[in-house]
């Protein structure tokens, strides 16, 4: 490799990590500064460390409760789309008449601009009786993310070898126990990919969770994030506490784990 | 392997499972027995002080009722989601107890849905507190008889300005006409500050107070009264004004949305803004010297089509209510409001709450003193006002609302001419 | 037995849909209880229900609205065809659509082989490469307002940090009003193409692994540089990867709604409007849900297109 390609790849690398660390930077510094500051300087040091915004923000509204709606409802929707996902791509590796189309109409909400189905989803999850409620937040998360996660667990179970398969049924393996001891199992980094991204898709939601909830006990982080920012009271210090403390738990997860996350994300599937 | 995964799996949902149930559990405990209980849906979240106020409010009224009623307040703290809720929620058949709620007269949907409760009976048994309101509100939300509901707040849009930095320009005294005001705001340009807080994003709030004020002052005080043609001399000099205005605000101010350009007022980036009373609790807990922010009624013209010192204010948000079936709840919901629109209830939430109320608000002297130096020149202002008429944003349909920050921005941009800004505005609130 | 001829490769299939199998090749055995097809569909009940509910259903909803005058509350009264013919003489709804496009040909043609030209670097292990890793993706698990208001104040015109730069260096002329100058708002929210770089690293990365090392071995063998060996090895063998990504950057683009909003809220003129964006302004702003769903509708329609697109080119290269 000559110099060149190696200052330009080095370059690369360090400007997108730039690019991603400073506005977090810069999230962490504001979140410890007075209001006026963020505005008279908003690049700089806090003048004066103001870690009350922390204490402030937390007693200000219930985040404690929030959080635990985010993560409810992130955990419980990932489970159900992964599990269906499984099990749908499982079905779907069998030939059958419909299994085209049956594929095509389990894809096509990807290309579904949901914004445009926040009045129908909301007729529907007051029909179900789930109006502010995490479970029905759960569920409509499942239905409009279903197809990310369905995508991710479907391309990687089509690229578990059709020889594994094929041995598992001459040694006469029943369908379920296919599915259970050899497709699940393959399976799992490319369901662990998904469910990563679903979690954190579900966890920072905005706009359904706030047409569909109104109160404490059903309203997510991003909702209470919204809190600060009203039009009456813009307190953008409070806001960008009460958002690390929203994104704490996700990225010092990511932080720990992430060794494993990644590795289990590109580890592949050949055994 | 696969047991594990089985294993790890069934936990996961127990967990999440557990997670989500436990949320719907906890609320049920504490109530006490036979209560009626009414919920009400509003923008007031606990923690601004019109939220204090209100949550002070229901408490002393559960107390009071003695275990006969129980109010709840549900609070949204993003007024455009508060209100695709109620609407969501009046077609759905799931209307709230009682919600808040913006009146359009181009858009009576939520009024004639059916779904709302009729308040005429009971503020016709009770003379006085029929007293309380404004007739020309009253008479705006009946209709066939029915009264939709009842009047909430409507707020005035008043000129905040910053009596420093006019000082600092050599402006000693608020500016009685707009020319006037054009010209001390070129002044206050050169001291390196802008002369106005202008937005254009979302509704355009602070630039449709500008042009509605230079419009009225103008074309009188039906400029831009439903039905009337917008593309008129008033709108055009209005527009062309507004164009003035948004060149001597901050660059921000093109795009720009309502927290930036009150943040850029209160940290004394601009000089004045014209905002409503909402803005004096941020006044008096981020501007060192809050009394230095004086309060003042829009400049007019000599010639003017209208009496000096009329106020323009934002729409009438009113409070609806559900039909109700239990006849329990209606009184519940009556009661609650009688109790919220008393003149102690009122005078808390002006004083405390910084939340004039669309009620007839006699202070005593005692809160009189304890209102901040805004507010008391917010009350005199709006009592001596001889007229008041809602900011134009409110008044056009809801599709000329839509069009509003990409005209204003085209304006701006020099894209659009004062004259085409009229004309599209016409079209675009015809259709 | 089956039908394709034992793939060495796994990233070497025949299509996105690749089914392996016929159910005549799978004899129901006795433990299995019930037949085949019964099977299936089981399996595929619980993805049934999700996607009917919550995806078909409200489409259903939208495309019969779509053709209404509905404002949000009462009897829908029919119109038929008048919102689209609205909607395409309204130019705040072309210039929505127009950048909708450009976003999409922005994140294909510039977004995703930034992704693949990341993706090899860190592929090759340099010093450190686990934190590159690391750090790239982690903008994907932090809600996207939140980043979006950062970025504003990255850009903002007064307190921005590019123009302080800018000023820093002595090239104060460069400064403007990048996110409502009518010239680089759009550009200024596209930012999400620079920002979520990581996510399509990872999926990059993760076919990339699946590679055998043999493969580059023979290569070196034959002398092949590294740009050589990405070129004629890699990029080939991860082309299933690159159309899942060019589907994810389809969908994102017909979604994109975060960033607009919150850093230009579409302006300055619509500028930087899109579809999204234009579809939450006719129902939230104007009520006019029956305008809003029409929009709706032409995008999803221009989904199917560019979505039918994707899967046409893949198909013409597995060829």
């Amino acid at each position: 490799m000559t110099a060149m390609g190696k200052i330009t790849r080095w370059t690369i690398l360090i400007v997108f990590t730039l690019i991603t660390l400073l506005p977090l930077i810069w999230l962490i510094l504001s979140s410890l500064k007075t209001n006026a500051e963020v505005f008279s300087n908003p690049f700089g040091l806090p003048q004066e460390w103001k870690f009350s915004n922390y204490s402030d923000a937390v007693a200000a509204h219930p985040l404690h409760l929030y959080l635990r709606n985010s993560l409810g409802a992130a955990l419980l929707s990932t489970v159900i789309i992964i599990t269906a996902s499984m099990t749908a791509s499982y079905a779907l590796l069998h030939r059958f008449r419909l299994s085209r189309l049956t594929f095509s109409f389990l894809l096509f909400g990807i290309l579904l601009p949901v914004n445009a189905l926040m009045t129908p989803i909301f007729f529907i999850v007051n029909m179900l009786g789930l109006y502010n409620s995490v479970m029905g937040l759960a569920l409509v998360y499942a239905g409009l993310f279903f197809p990310l996660g369905f995508l991710i667990v479907k391309t990687y179970m089509d690229t578990t070898p059709a020889e594994i398969f094929e041995a598992a049924r001459i040694d006469g393996a029943s369908f379920h126990s296919i599915f259970f001891r050899i497709a699940a199992p393959l399976t799992s980094p490319g369901a662990i990919t998904a469910g990563i991204f679903l979690m954190i898709t579900a966890f920072n939601e905005l706009l359904f969770a706030s047409i569909l909830t109104t109160d404490a006990d059903a309203q997510t982080v991003q909702v209470g994030v919204r809190y600060f920012l009203t039009t009456y009271s813009a307190n953008y210090p409070l806001a960008f506490a009460a958002t690390v403390i929203g994104i704490a738990p996700t990225v010092v997860i990511y932080m720990i784990l992430s060794d494993r996350i990644v590795a289990a994300m590109t580890a592949g599937s050949l055994k | 392997m696969n047991r594990k995964a089985t294993v790890a799996l069934g936990a996961t949902t127990a967990l999440a499972i557990v997670l989500s149930g436990c949320s719907s559990a906890i609320p049920q405990g504490g109530g006490s027995g036979s209560a009626t209980e009414i919920e009400i849906l509003s923008n007031f979240t606990s923690d601004i002080s019109r939220g204090k106020v209100l949550d002070e409010l229901i408490e002393e009224f559960n107390d009071e009722s003695d275990g006969k009623y129980k109010v709840v307040s549900k609070a949204q703290p993003d007024w455009p989601t508060l209100q695709q809720q109620i609407r969501s929620s009046i077609s759905a058949g799931t209307t709230p107890d009682l919600f808040l709620y913006n009146y359009n007269p181009t858009d009576l949907s939520r009024e004639e849905s059916g779904e709302l409760m009729d308040w005429s009976a009971y503020i016709n048994e009770d003379p006085e507190w029929k007293a309380r309101f404004k007739e020309d509100n009253l008479a705006a939300l009946t209709t066939e008889n029915q009264l939709a509901g009842i009047p909430g707040d409507q707020a005035p849009a008043l000129f905040y300005y910053n009596k420093d930095l006019f000082a600092a320009a050599g402006v000693d005294q608020f500016p009685a006409t707009w020319d006037e005001y054009l010209a001390a705001a070129e002044e206050i340009r050169k001291t390196g500050v802008a002369a106005i807080s202008l937005m254009t994003a979302d509704d355009s709030w602070h630039t449709m107070n500008a042009l509605s004020y230079v419009a009225t002052a103008k074309g009188g005080p039906d400029a831009y009264a439903p039905g009337a043609d917008l593309d008129s001399a008033a709108i055009v000099a209005a527009a062309d004004y507004t164009k003035q205005l948004l060149a001597l605000s901050t660059p921000d101010a093109v795009g720009g949305n309502y927290s930036a350009s009150t943040s850029n007022f209160l940290n004394g980036q601009s000089a004045s803004i014209i905002d409503g009373p909402w803005l004096i609790s941020s006044i008096q807990s981020t501007v060192p010297e809050p009394c230095s922010i004086g309060v003042a009624a829009a400049p007019g013209f000599n010639d003017g089509a209208i009496e000096p010192g009329y106020t323009v204010t934002d729409a009438l948000n009113v409070w609806g209510a559900a039909k109700q079936s239990d006849p329990d709840k209606e009184k519940a919901v009556v009661a609650w409001m009688k109790f919220f629109t008393s003149n102690e209830s009122a005078s808390r939430m002006a004083v405390d709450g910084e939340y004039p109320m669309a009620v007839d608000t006699e202070l005593s002297e005692a809160d009189r003193g304890r209102a901040s130096c805004q507010m008391a020149q917010v009350l005199d202002i709006s009592n001596a006002a001889p007229t008041t008429i809602v900011q134009m944003g409110r008044e056009i349909t809801t599709g000329a609302q839509a069009k509003l920050p990409s005209l204003l921005e085209s304006l701006a941009l020099g894209q659009t001419s004062p004259a085409d800004f009229a004309s599209e505005l016409q079209t675009a609130n015809a259709e | 037995m089956t039908q394709t001829q034992a793939p060495v490769v796994p990233g070497d299939r025949v299509s996105l849909s690749g089914a392996w199998s016929t159910p005549s090749t799978h004899k129901p055995t006795k433990r299995a209880g019930l037949p085949l097809g019964i099977n299936i569909f089981l399996y595929l009940l619980p993805a049934f229900l999700l996607v009917t509910v919550f995806l078909a259903v409200p489409v259903l909803v939208v495309i019969a609205l779509s053709g209404t005058d509905w404002a949000g509350i009462g009897i829908p009264q029919w119109v038929g065809a008048g919102n689209f013919v609205r909607l395409f003489s309204d130019p705040a709804f072309l210039k929505s659509l127009g950048n909708t496009l450009l976003w999409v040909l922005v994140g294909v043609f510039i977004h995703t082989p930034l992704c693949i030209i990341v993706a090899l670097i860190v592929a090759r292990k340099p010093r450190g490469w686990k934190i590159f890793r690391t750090v790239l993706f982690l903008p994907n698990i932090i809600s996207a307002t939140s980043l979006a208001l950062l970025w504003y104040f990255v850009f903002h015109v007064s307190l921005g940090l590019i123009n302080a730069s800018l000023t820093l260096v002595g090239l104060e002329s460069f400064t403007r009003n990048w996110l409502f100058d009518p010239s680089t708002a759009l550009g200024v929210t596209m930012t999400p193409w620079v920002v979520y770089i990581g996510f399509g690293m990872v999926l990059f990365l993760t076919q990339i692994s699946t590679i055998p090392q043999e493969y580059y071995e023979a290569a070196q063998l034959d002398g092949a540089s590294n740009l050589r060996q990405d070129w004629s090895i890699t990029i080939p063998l991860i082309r299933r990867a690159i159309a899942l990504q060019v589907l994810f950057v389809v969908g994102y683009a017909l979604r994109s709604f975060e960033y607009p909003f919150v850093m230009t809220s579409g302006g300055p003129a619509d500028s930087s409007s899109t579809l999204s964006l234009y579809i939450y302004r006719q129902m939230l702003t104007a009520n006019e849900y029956g305008m809003a769903m029409a929009a709706g509708v032409v995008t999803l329609i221009v989904g199917i297109v560019l979505t039918a697109g994707v899967f046409w080119v893949l198909r013409k290269a597995e060829r």
